[in-house]
């Protein structure tokens, strides 16, 4: 057995995988060298070592520690509803907003993109509720930020498309499309 | 009695927080010890241990029972303890201090060797790089099996095999290193 061998077979020692004929190879080669023999005593007496580190104890006050610094309502029933009443204050911002955006707009074709537009996320909300509260639990902050956010995308796009239609209007003499 | 692990996580999802105190309770020994190991004092493995479980508990819903939950809170604390490690740059960890004197022997020699290499292995493993002693402390001090680590790290098995042979050996040379620099110290000392 050549010591590169011997190396390995010491892991599976320490393992203790090692098979006995394996085993009884690895003994007879460490008896004839020094280095292995050397090697493999201080290999065993540091993982022995280890083994038999002393354990601490944890501070006794450890479960009231953590107890009083986290949330205990952080996924009650109460929670998940609050949770369910903000989405659905977002989804319903986006639909006011639609509509109000379709009431006053001019121009049918961009009308058609948005309310296009504006179906694909509420159908994703809804569709994808379940994971999308899973996500969101217990942080209402991102719940509120969400809902700002997509109710804020949504006033600045209809400024602006707003402002292009005007643009559009003027710049080519559409005609528009009553009604 | 023996509850299982994921039913006391499918209590505290269904609102009873305070189910979390038995699983506080369950890990709390292990999770200290192991970031004792990364801290070095046991100020820091406290403030360490208290965080994983607050982490843990917020990212609850988070958990997959498709593996143990041993795992995955073993992984938030191996994760943390490296994170903090690589933020506060710690570098030598001393333990020597911490070490109590606690030992059944009662000859006063066998007392003093136990103590030195208590000492010993202790530097040992501290000056260890964190990817080896992370595995020499799960699988040598914390006795989790090859599967659990590679679950916990997130590491195949054979790089977890490798590791923990590179990161053993690395350990025997330490501990050489160690006891060279004690046996120098010592003879400068008995010189004066
Ligand atoms: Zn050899």
């Amino acid at each position: 057995m050549d010591c590169q061998k011997a190396s390995i077979l010491m892991m599976e020692y320490i393992d203790g995988t090692i098979n006995e004929s394996d085993k009884i190879s690895l003994l007879g080669h460490i008896e004839e060298c020094e280095d292995c023999n050397e090697e493999f005593s201080l290999l065993v007496e540091s993982i022995d070592l280890v083994e038999n580190m002393e354990e601490l104890e944890p501070p006794e006050d450890m479960e009231n520690l953590v107890m009083s610094s986290i949330d205990l309502n952080r996924y009650s029933i109460k929670t998940k509803v609050w949770n369910i009443t903000l989405a659905l204050f977002a989804t319903i911002t986006i639909m006011m907003g639609t509509t109000a955006y379709v009431a006053y707009s001019k121009l049918g074709f961009l009308k058609e993109v948005f309310i296009a537009l504006t179906i694909k996320v509420v159908n994703f909300i809804v569709l994808n509720l379940p994971q999308l509260m899973s996500f969101i639990d217990g942080n209402l902050l991102l719940v509120f930020i969400l809902g700002m956010g997509i109710l804020s995308i949504l006033m600045g796009s209809t400024i602006t498309i707003a402002v292009a239609e005007v643009y559009i209007i003027k710049k080519f003499g559409l005609k528009l499309r009553r009604g | 009695m023996n509850e299982q692990d994921i039913d006391i996580v499918k209590r505290c999802l269904e609102g009873d927080g305070n189910s979390f105190e038995i699983l506080v309770t369950k890990y709390k020994k292990k999770i200290y010890n192991i970031a004792y190991r990364f801290t070095g004092n046991k100020d820091d493995a406290m403030d360490v241990t208290q965080e994983v479980f607050i982490k843990a508990y917020n990212s609850l819903n988070q958990y997959d029972p498709k593996y143990k939950f041993s795992s995955w809170i073993l992984k938030i604390t191996t994760n943390y303890c490296l994170d903090q490690k690589k933020r506060k740059k710690v570098e030598t960890v001393e333990l020597n201090t911490e070490l109590d004197n606690r030992s059944t022997t009662t000859s006063a020699e066998n007392l003093y060797i136990h103590k030195e290499n208590k000492a010993a292995i202790a530097k040992a493993i501290a000056s260890l790089p964190d990817k080896y002693r992370v595995l020499i402390v799960l699988y040598h001090n914390q006795n989790l099996s090859y599967n659990e680590i590679s679950e916990t790290l997130k590491l195949p098995l054979t790089k977890v095999k490798n590791r923990l042979y590179r990161g053993r050996k690395m350990l025997k040379e330490e501990l050489e290193n160690v006891r060279r620099e004690e046996t120098k110290w010592t003879a400068k000392k008995l010189r004066y």
